[in-house]
């Protein structure tokens, strides 16, 4: 059974003209990491809401077509019942905090808490996520005294204390220093080697072309690609989309028109990939002319 | 303008020590990246720029101002700064009334406020936003606007925080056209940023906070040479510098075009 099932999914919020997401269809299979694209405003916030289940539930409007996560419809279900399978954490962590808990180690049980876990398990899991995302020395602290990039980080960490099967990211590193956001990226890798299925979306199209599996790109709510990230990443639709390229990809395009890029290698979308092209074109430049 | 940073400490109540014995000078037009991990003391350091926090020793001068001798209101005047969350920012109803309000409070004619407003939302292309609510635009807009209320302070001084975090590719790149005009204005900027691809292609001199203290202080060349990179391991090179080492090249490219010079020329 695929993880997320989405087909002919539109939606248009509450007393919008034009819908946000325009018939979207795609298949994610168990354990897979699929980057989302897209300029400010192509979908990317609605299509993880969608995803959680919170649109249409929370959101209304108008929805058609259908969303299944783990085999279960999401309008069929309550926000609450897909909790225990979809963890959801937000662009803006100040607006996933509770409000009810006065501690970063209340807030990582609260979640459980609604699950019905039982007490017993608490404290070995809280315990196991909060040395994971690097907040264990602050267990005792009040969430809002924490910087935003804690504060993401305690997101983060209270949906993966929840072990759901599938993790929806949206943009969870905007606040992190590039450490910061790289401990945060082999997290979310480790929780996929585990058998998690995440989607998240993201800017840095740098850390997804290196961790994602597969990459969907959005523009106007539809989506314009849906492949591999060497495929997606070297796409001119990328372009028009206003997502852009990297910018070793951008390089090695510059490059090409000049005989600096090999004709027979695809754009890189690395800095392995572009370093092997160019050392390649040089190489066949010193061939042809011995005094270069 | 000239700012002299000297010999300046900070502490937080709870005794977290943000600001080691900092000195700086920044010439009058420099464009400067302020680096360093979260909680190096990059924030601490722009607030007390703006007054907004006053050194537990030492002294800062803007121009022939001290900011222990001006209210942040005064300071308002010579240095503006753009907050990361837009949302610290914000608060009026209308995004006309809200870059209006900085000028209406320097005094400005309101034949000035219209100018000026009208002017800087061109420049910004939020024309189409004016009378909307800020709190109805998507985040990256309303970070536009908060960038819009700090240069229609037309100050000789900007700060800004994060610009980069959460703009798409096309909005980072109006944003280096905003950065170009104010190079061309001869405006003192400083750019407090993780987003080090940006900063090498958009900003000259880099300026490393590590603890609370400055741990290097050069031209963007220099401080991405390979000798200053093998001893740092909270920096991430940007990836035109990483592709230039990658293929042995002894300089840093910035860019890539750069870059491209570079390998041609062997």
């Amino acid at each position: 059974m695929p993880a997320i099932e989405v087909s002919s999914l539109t939606y248009t919020y509450p007393g919008a003209r034009a819908p946000a997401l325009q018939g979207i269809t795609f298949q994610v299979e168990p354990g897979q990491l699929i980057g989302v694209v897209g300029a400010n405003g192509a979908g990317k916030s609605s299509l993880c809401l969608a995803l959680a289940g919170l649109i249409p539930a929370l959101f209304h409007g108008q929805m058609q077509g259908t969303v299944k996560v783990c085999g279960l419809d999401t309008r069929l279900h309550t926000p609450g019942q897909l909790a225990g399978k979809i963890g959801l954490v937000l662009q803006n962590p100040a607006s996933q905090l509770s409000g009810m808990r006065y501690t970063v180690y209340e807030e990582t049980a609260f979640g459980l808490e609604n699950l019905g876990v039982p007490r017993s398990e608490m404290p070995a899991r809280i315990e196991r996520v909060l040395q994971q995302v690097g907040l264990a020395a602050l267990g005792e602290r009040s969430p809002y005294t924490l910087s935003g990039g804690q504060q993401q980080r305690l997101a983060l960490a209270s949906v993966l204390v929840l072990e759901p099967a599938v993790l929806i990211l949206d943009e969870p590193t905007t606040m992190l220093d590039p450490q910061g956001s790289q401990a945060v990226f082999k997290i979310i890798r480790e929780a996929v080697e585990a058998g998690t299925t995440v989607i998240l979306a993201e800017h840095h199209l740098e850390w997804i072309a290196r961790y994602a599996d597969r990459v969907i790109a959005l523009a106007g709510g539809e989506v314009i690609l849906d492949g591999l990230p060497e495929e997606v990443f070297s796409s001119p639709l990328l372009l028009e989309a206003g997502i852009g390229w990297l910018r070793c990809t951008v390089a090695a395009q510059q490059a090409s028109p000049l005989g600096l890029w090999p004709a027979s290698m695809p754009l890189p979308v690395t800095i392995d990939a572009a370093a092997a092209g160019f050392s390649k074109a040089a190489r066949k430049l010193r061939d042809v002319d011995p005094d270069q | 303008m000239l700012i002299q940073i000297n010999n300046v400490c900070f502490s937080y109540p709870g005794g977290v020590e943000a600001l080691l014995d900092v000195s700086l000078t920044v010439q009058p037009g420099e464009m400067i990246a302020l680096v360093g991990a979260n909680g190096s003391g990059k924030t601490t350091l722009a607030r007390h720029l703006i007054g907004l926090l006053q050194p537990q020793a030492g002294s800062i001068q803007i121009g022939d101002w001290a900011t222990s001798e001006h209210a942040p209101s005064q300071m308002a005047r010579r240095v503006a700064y753009v907050f990361q969350n837009p949302d610290e920012q914000l608060f009026c109803q209308r995004v006309w009334d809200e870059v209006a309000f900085g000028p209406q409070n320097l005094g400005c004619t309101p034949a000035e406020v219209t100018s000026r407003v009208k002017s800087t939302l061109e420049w910004l292309n939020l024309q189409a936003e004016e009378q909307v609510n800020p709190r109805d635009l998507i985040y990256s807009i309303r970070k536009r606007v908060a960038l819009a209320s700090a240069l229609v302070m037309q100050t000789p001084v900007l700060i800004l925080d994060e610009p980069t975090a959460g703009l798409d590719s096309r909005e980072q790149a109006q944003l280096s056209q905003v950065l170009a005009s104010l190079r061309l204005q001869q405006k003192t900027v400083i750019v407090i940023t993780h987003d080090m691809d940006f900063a090498a292609e958009n900003l000259d001199r880099f300026i490393y906070l590590q603890n609370g203290s400055v741990l290097a202080d050069a031209q963007a060349s220099a401080f991405f040479s390979a000798e200053f990179l093998s001893q740092t391991s909270d920096l991430i090179a940007p990836q035109m510098v990483r592709l230039s080492f990658s293929l042995g090249h002894t300089q840093p490219s910035l860019c890539a075009d750069q870059l491209l010079r570079n390998v041609s020329t062997g």
